[in-house]
């Protein structure tokens, strides 16, 4: 699905990503975590052409997408849900979903519809003439996501999702993410390796730009490093 | 200072509906110009002084259509949507280089194009000033209401404006494309991420800004010589609205304009020698008080 | 050499290449082509060149443009009759934006080359006065030829030896404005006056001189407003309804170019000049006839108004002429503008002519009280002058008119006394102290 190749990111003269190496496999979660500054969210903006590498290859679906528009990224199938969910203020629930649907031509049946959605978040019915800046976290977090959806993508990006929710609010996300997985490929950049865990099949540990471990979930758990570093309180 | 005529026009109903309909009349011209700088401010960030240049295209495109086929109605669509071609051409080899940059870049390029267009239109048009006639439609007497009188073109561009206004209005708050334009002002780069084409976007928001100008020339073409520079006369207004108004926001724009046009109208009567003056001290406290204008948001 | 290209281009639209190439004569091009061109001068002998000043961009390019011809006119004329003294004549042209620094920056550089005999000033007062300083300081002639603001020739502690004025000026304009006003408003009963000029320098001094000598001469006129849209105001709407408002009878304005058509047109819509008496000192001007007519498909009868650089003012041959060949040459009508340079140069050329050479010192001792015969000089005798004791011009043609609708577009044209003008300036100058 997707496969990226020894990429180089600075952001001017700071040199981020070192030359980092992952994959997602059809129907795959996979996790990136790593602490702050490691270099995740610039990963993740990388790959959606935000923050184009200078060196390395990132290919979608076997086609090469370094160098392309996001927007034209967005279209080949991949759905991106930002750190700290940038809602738009001024729009309620409704007219993100109207703004973000996109024409289905890749997939021969199903897509995301406005109805669809509703359907997986009821939540989200309720608030569909709120604006965004009238949610609360966990509201805001799930209407960046509901909205990526209405890209139908094949693979969605999502960057610290449960950054500042409640616990019983992550819990729902784990159920959330686990659904999500019937559809599309995941790939999850989280702080929180518990939860990341609990919903991946496998992880990448990234420091100082490079991936410095990576493997099943289990090995992830059982090493001794990963587990100190990530998992210790 | 001449207090005593404006308190007597503020005792006689014709007096005052005869001001309130001229001030009405600055403020629509005004508005149509202002409020494609606001658009274009407002989404792009981007501080267009060429804005004044496209009014002056807008109506030396009028006298041309005038001139050849002499329909004011043709002209009236013709020459924006002329205009709104020349901004879309403006913005895709040019203005798009500088989003983003200093505010200093934006205004050496699109000062440079007031000259450039100044040129332009003196190598196309000649440098002498034009002009055309009222059109046969509205050569008739004026409307006498409330004891004043009201010429039948200003009835006219009152309509349009107004009409203007609400369309606008409509197709940024209800539509999904204006929706999509009230996205790409707060967050562009995550509109992106939801497959929009921002660039794409921005050159449609610039050539309705550019439009909306042309739409100003246009209409002001029976009432004004049409000459190069013309477009210095409104622009440095325009941007007074626009900030009192609040960027981006087109019912501050209207809203301002209306003042705007009604403080020069009385101000005329009271203070013929510094009316202008009132209003930057208005727009000075209205900055001191709410730096986002009128009706702006604040954004972070 | 780009940029001074560049500038001429657009000093001279229209100029073919060879008069492109003797236009730029401020280089050497110039002087070595120019011979070429002109065979029946004499080989050897240094051309005299004459230096403009103007405003070539935004919405006075009109102005710079008429200037150049009524320049290129003066040139060719001479140049075909063989130079002055002998000496053919080239010409360049300086674009000074309107700006001040940049208009006294050139003419330092025009005095100082060397190369220039003569510059003529053809921007506007705001340049004039600091123009003027330029002249003081390096001794060299200069010839403001547009600005009109009595000040800057008639205040003798501001005087320079080497500077001159061929523009006419407000305090004659308005002297002979306001008698000719006063004189139909005290027939016709017209006491409610209103001024409308433009806010600055020009405007603000001629409405000041039109209301101090109509009530002079007509001391029932009652002065209700004064009014001052900015230059350039693209808005007349408030000010006529103003005007309408107060039952004014009569107005004067100084509105010229394009404000002077949109004061005309706004004004319209409430049928202005049928309920006003319009009296506008610079509507007489081409570059307002013109498109006047264009807006009103004729030109509206019954305005009164200022005629400059027209056939009728005054209607002698000469001038008929005059005017006749310029519309020919260039393909327009001459303006103000361009009749005042011409009358600058006139006065230059015979000032050579007496003096013998082009010393500065010789031909400024030659300007100063000469008389010349020039198109728009007083008839019968046509003289215009420059004064000796102020270095500007007078004995000009001061005309009013009312306008129709038929080339020239005026009648009933009356020309106004230079006794009468002498005597309202000598009561002014007394007022001043300037006498």
């Amino acid at each position: 699905m997707l496969q990226v190749e020894d990429i180089h990111t600075y952001y001017g003269t700071s040199y981020i990503i070192q030359g980092l190496t992952l994959e997602v496999k059809d129907g795959e979660v996979v996790c990136l975590i790593g602490r702050n500054g490691a270099g995740k969210t610039t990963t993740l903006r990388s790959i959606m052409g935000l923050a184009p590498p200078q060196r390395g290859l990132i290919k979608f679906k076997g086609e090469e997408i370094t160098g392309k528009a996001p927007f034209s990224i967005v279209r080949m199938g991949i759905g991106y849900v930002p750190e700290d969910r940038r809602i738009f203020p001024d729009l309620t629930a409704r007219d993100n979903f109207e703004i973000a649907r996109r024409g289905n031509s890749r997939k021969s049946s199903g897509g995301w519809t406005i109805e669809k959605i509703y359907e997986f978040f009821p939540k989200l019915r309720e608030l569909e003439d709120h604006k965004g800046t009238e949610m609360s976290g966990g509201e805001q977090q799930m209407l960046a996501i509901a909205r990526s959806l209405m890209g139908n993508p094949d693979l969605l990006l999502v960057d610290e999702p449960t950054q500042g929710l409640a616990p019983l609010i992550i819990e729902s996300f784990v159920e959330l993410i686990k659904s999500l997985k019937q559809e599309m490929s995941i790939l999850l950049v989280e702080q929180n390796a518990s939860f990341a865990f609990s919903v991946s099949n496998r992880g990448y540990v990234i420091d100082k730009g490079k991936i410095l471990y990576h493997g099943s979930i289990d090995d992830l758990r059982e090493n001794k490093e990963v587990h100190d570093r990530y998992l210790a309180v | 200072m001449d207090i005593a005529s404006l308190l007597n026009c503020l005792a006689d109903p014709g007096c005052m509906a005869g001001q309130i309909i001229s001030g009405i009349i600055i403020a629509m011209v005004l508005f149509l110009v202002a409020s494609g700088l606001s658009l274009i401010l407002g989404v792009l960030g981007l501080l267009n002084f060429a804005h004044g240049s496209l009014y002056m295209i807008g109506a030396y495109f009028t006298y041309t259509v005038m001139a050849s086929i002499g329909n004011f109605g043709v002209a009236l669509i013709l020459a924006p949507i002329g205009v709104g071609i020349c901004g879309v051409i403006l913005e895709r080899f040019f203005i798009k280089r500088v989003y983003g940059l200093d505010a200093l870049y934006q205004l050496l390029m699109t000062y440079a194009f007031i000259l450039i267009f100044d040129d332009v239109v003196k190598f196309i048009w000649g440098i002498f000033d034009l002009s055309i006639r009222m059109p046969s439609l509205f050569r008739r007497p004026p409307v006498t209401a409330i004891g004043t009188i009201v010429p039948f073109y200003y009835l006219f561009l009152i309509v349009v404006g107004v009409l203007l206004v609400v369309a606008i209005w409509l197709f940024l708050s209800k539509t999904k494309y204006g929706k999509i334009i009230n996205a790409a002002a707060s967050d562009p780069e995550m509109l992106m991420c939801l497959g929009i084409n921002v660039p794409f976007v921005y050159t449609i928001v610039f050539g309705l800004g550019s439009l909306l100008a042309g739409v100003g020339g246009a209409l002001a073409c029976p009432l004004r010589a049409i000459t190069p520079g013309m477009g210095f006369a409104v622009i440095i207004e325009s941007f007074v609205i626009v900030v009192i108004g609040g960027m981006g926001s087109i019912l501050g724009t209207f809203v301002v304009a209306l003042m705007f046009g009604l403080m020069r109208s009385f101000g005329i009567l009271g203070f013929p020698f510094f009316e202008l003056a009132f209003i930057y001290v208005f727009m000075a406290v209205v900055l001191i008080v709410r730096p986002a204008g009128l009706f702006g948001k604040v954004r972070i | 050499m780009m940029s001074k290209n560049k500038k001429e281009k657009m000093a001279g639209k229209g100029l073919t290449r060879r008069e492109f190439l003797k236009a730029s004569a401020g280089g050497a091009a110039g002087v070595a082509v120019a011979p070429y061109f002109a065979p029946r001068l004499a080989y050897g002998q240094k051309p005299i060149h004459v230096r403009c000043h103007s405003i070539y961009g935004g919405k006075a390019a009109v102005l710079g443009r008429s200037v150049t011809d009524g320049v290129n006119m003066w040139k060719d004329e001479v140049n075909r009759k063989g130079g002055i003294l002998g000496r053919h004549v080239v010409t360049s042209f300086r674009d000074t934006r309107g700006k001040t620094e940049e208009a006294v920056r050139l003419a330092r550089e025009a005095a100082a080359s060397g190369e220039v005999d003569l510059l003529l000033d053809s921007c506007s007062s705001r340049e004039a006065f600091a123009v003027k300083e330029v002249s003081r300081d390096l001794n060299f002639i200069i010839i403001a030829t547009n600005s009109k603001t009595t000040e800057l020739t008639a205040n003798p502690k501001t005087r320079a030896p080497y500077h001159f004025r061929s523009a006419a000026q407000n305090l004659h304009d308005m002297a002979a404005g306001a008698k000719y006003a006063a004189g139909l408003a005290k027939k016709h009963g017209w006491t409610k006056w209103a001024t409308i000029a433009p806010d600055y320098a020009y405007g603000r001094e001629n409405a000041m001189f039109f209301i101090r000598f109509l009530k002079m001469y007509f001391p029932e006129a009652e002065i209700l407003m004064e009014l001052w849209p900015k230059l350039w105001e693209p808005d007349f709407t408030p000010y006529v309804t103003k005007m309408l408002g107060a039952k004014t009878q009569a107005v004067f304005t100084s509105q010229w170019g394009g404000d002077v058509v949109a004061l005309l047109q706004q004004g319209a819509l409430y049928g202005l000049h049928e309920k006003v008496k319009i009296f506008s000192i610079d509507l007489g001007d081409f570059t307002a006839i013109n498109p006047v007519i264009k807006a009103f498909g004729k030109l509206p009868e019954g305005i009164y108004m200022g005629t400059r650089a027209n056939p009728l003012t005054p209607a002698t041959k000469l001038n008929r002429d005059w005017f006749n060949g310029f519309k020919k040459t260039y393909g327009y009508e001459p303006s103000g503008w361009s009749q005042q340079a011409y009358s600058g140069l006139l006065f230059y050329q015979k000032a050579v002519e007496k003096a013998g050479s082009t010393d500065q010192k010789a031909v400024r001792d030659a300007l100063a009280g000469l008389e010349i015969v020039a198109p728009w000089g007083s008839p019968p005798e046509q003289k215009l002058a420059l004064r000796a004791s102020d270095h500007t011009n007078i004995l000009y043609t001061e005309a009013w008119g009312k306008t129709v609708n038929k080339m020239p577009y005026v009648a009933d044209v009356l020309t106004l006394s230079w006794d009468d003008i002498f005597k309202a300036e000598k009561e002014y100058f007394k007022e001043k102290g300037w006498v």
